[in-house]
């Protein structure tokens, strides 16, 4: 059964569609990176899988119940952790008393373990709390009733790196003991780095969605080589070659053909050193971005 | 069940306590004042006409402690401050909680709508109980002290008759709590609706040709002088507010069940 099913949610303030006609599943047990610039729609759309947003037209399963359906959605919310954008306590208590308070209407059985790692001070009242206090809080609350599905807007938001880096392991960890996790970010470096899978959302459009190694492999190698001798540009590319950057007898290109055609190639070339990698997500990311900037301004073009 | 009741019915008991011996204290205060009021009052009666005499409110109106208890605290304070205090809490009691992202967090917990709404305005219990415990309690000390006396069941009275009164303020304050979309809008709404009501149902009793306006001003229900000096208790005025608190209640919980947060 999938975690959480979006069928054509559609989210219309009027002015502005927040989300237009958005479909996807998300698997049980994967990390999904929901992924898009700041307003692209992200947190409308877990609004609404939260029942905090009804949407215009479409519906959402999550964990098997209907957002549609309140009391179904509020049974399920005892297996649910959502770590908002947004994080608001009431700042005149303490850390303690919220987490207490928390606890009281869903259960703690891993307050302990996780204030092991994430150590907000307690007995501080919230306004004292620095962002990443803030942050670590939420996360407590997030996860010590040991969710099935985690959802997460924007998470490490505020977190120092040693913060960050635990909080990707603790995602993997609990990846592997069956937990779903559903990650909205703009960082495209955390979504590579734990995500399954990514779906990528731009002015309320869902432009693509993909597993994430099949979506780096798709999007070729970054190669960077040095040649003994310097060649005319025509001489150099293939069909294989983009973004080519040539300077000197150094070159550097996104190669999408299959890696042993390229090495024969440099080597008939005679070349003097050469260095393969995987591409950044970033720059996946911003090919999807331009292309579908491009279909909107079409589409919008022939709405006129 | 009742987990946001509890929490919130603690948060409220500090302000609660506080407001609690404040008022007690300016009762007491103006308790203080009573005797040498009355005695100016006699003085001042004595030598004027009876249509003045009954403008002021007639004969008793400021001269015995049950019309000037009835005058400075309960209509003053309790009708008016107390009134808006209850609006002004309420109206925090949703759209704050949006605005600052709490209610987020707090819908992400398996909680409904409807129990958020019933169980953070249950909590005005807290205060309802408290003021309406230890207030008639100081001014009946107070009375004792300057030497007067006064029917303690007319204090109990005009206190309970008072409650659905100040359910009405609360719900008026909820109401624009779910409408109001910015919680500074709703609080000083709030304070506006109160005193304006107040002011209507007051102004109005003097223009006998729109006496029915009076009718929607929940004030016009809760009569603290006829309580205290004629001990006349309309239960049917109170059962009217009661009616108005529990429609308005409803129609606060059914906009907030569907309001987009």
């Amino acid at each position: 059964m999938s975690a959480i099913e979006v069928v054509e949610l559609t989210k219309d303030y009027g002015d502005v569609r927040a989300n237009d006609d958005i479909s996807f599943n998300v698997e049980s047990g994967e990390i999904f990176g929901y992924l898009g610039p700041n307003g692209a729609g992200k947190t409308t759309t877990i609004k609404q899988l939260l029942g905090l947003l009804s949407p215009t037209s479409g519906t959402a399963k999550i964990l098997g119940a209907d957002i549609h359906n309140e009391k179904a959605l509020v049974d399920k919310k005892e297996s649910i952790g959502y770590l908002p954008d947004l994080l608001g306590f009431d700042e005149e208590v303490t850390g303690q008393k919220v987490l207490d308070y928390f606890a009281s209407i869903r259960s703690d059985e891993r307050r302990e373990e996780l204030l092991e790692s994430f150590d907000p001070p307690l007995d501080r009242p919230i306004r004292e709390y620095s962002r990443g206090n803030r942050r670590m809080l939420g996360l407590i609350q997030t996860l010590m009733h040991n969710p099935d599905l985690v959802i997460m807007d924007e998470p490490t938001v505020g977190l120092d790196p040693l913060k960050k880096d635990l909080l990707h392991k603790l995602l993997e960890s609990e990846r592997d003991r069956g937990t779903t996790v559903f990650f909205s970010s703009h960082v495209l470096s955390e979504v590579q780095r734990i995500c399954d899978r990514v779906g990528i959302l731009r002015d309320g459009d869902l432009v693509t969605i993909e597993d994430v190694n099949s979506l780096i492999k798709r999007g070729g190698k970054r190669v960077r080589t040095r040649l003994s001798k310097d060649l005319d540009l025509s001489d150099f590319v293939t069909d294989d070659m983009l973004n080519v950057e040539k300077v000197g007898n150094a070159a550097q290109f996104t190669y999408t053909g299959k890696v042993k055609d390229l090495l024969t190639y440099l080597d008939e070339l005679d070349v003097e050193d050469v260095n393969i990698t995987d591409p950044q997500l970033a720059e996946i990311f911003k090919h999807y971005y331009n292309d579908s900037k491009t279909k909107s301004a079409n589409k919008s073009g022939g709405d006129r | 069940m009742f987990e946001i009741l509890y929490y919130e019915g603690k948060r409220r008991l500090r302000s609660s306590t506080v407001l609690t011996i404040l008022f007690s204290a300016l009762a007491l205060f103006y308790i203080s004042f009573f005797p040498s009021v009355k005695e100016m009052g006699e003085e001042m009666m004595a030598g004027l006409p009876d249509a003045v005499i009954e403008m002021f409110g007639g004969l008793g109106a400021f001269t015995t402690i049950e019309g000037y208890l009835a005058a400075e605290v309960y209509i003053i304070f309790w009708t008016v401050f107390v009134g808006i205090y209850f609006a002004y809490s309420a109206a925090n009691l949703i759209v704050n909680d949006i605005q600052k992202e709490k209610m987020d967090l707090v819908l992400s917990y398996p909680v409904s709508r409807r129990q958020i709404i019933i169980e953070k305005t249950s909590a005005f219990g807290v205060p309802l109980l408290l003021l309406n415990a230890v207030v008639p309690v100081a001014i009946y000390i107070g009375i004792s002290l300057i030497g007067e006396t006064i029917e303690p069941l007319r204090l109990v009275m005009v206190h309970l008759l008072s409650i659905p009164y100040l359910l009405v303020c609360i719900a008026i304050g909820l109401f624009l709590s779910v409408v109001v979309d910015r919680a500074k809008i709703a609080r000083y709404a709030s304070i506006g609706a109160i005193f304006g009501l107040y002011l209507i149902s007051n102004i109005i009793s003097m223009a006998k040709n729109f006496e029915w306006i009076g009718l929607i001003t929940p004030s016009h229900y809760f009569d603290p002088p006829k309580i205290l000096r004629q001990a006349t208790y309309n239960y049917t005025n109170a059962t009217i507010l009661l009616i108005a608190f529990f429609v308005i209640f409803i129609a606060s919980m059914e906009i907030f069940k569907r309001k987009d947060i």
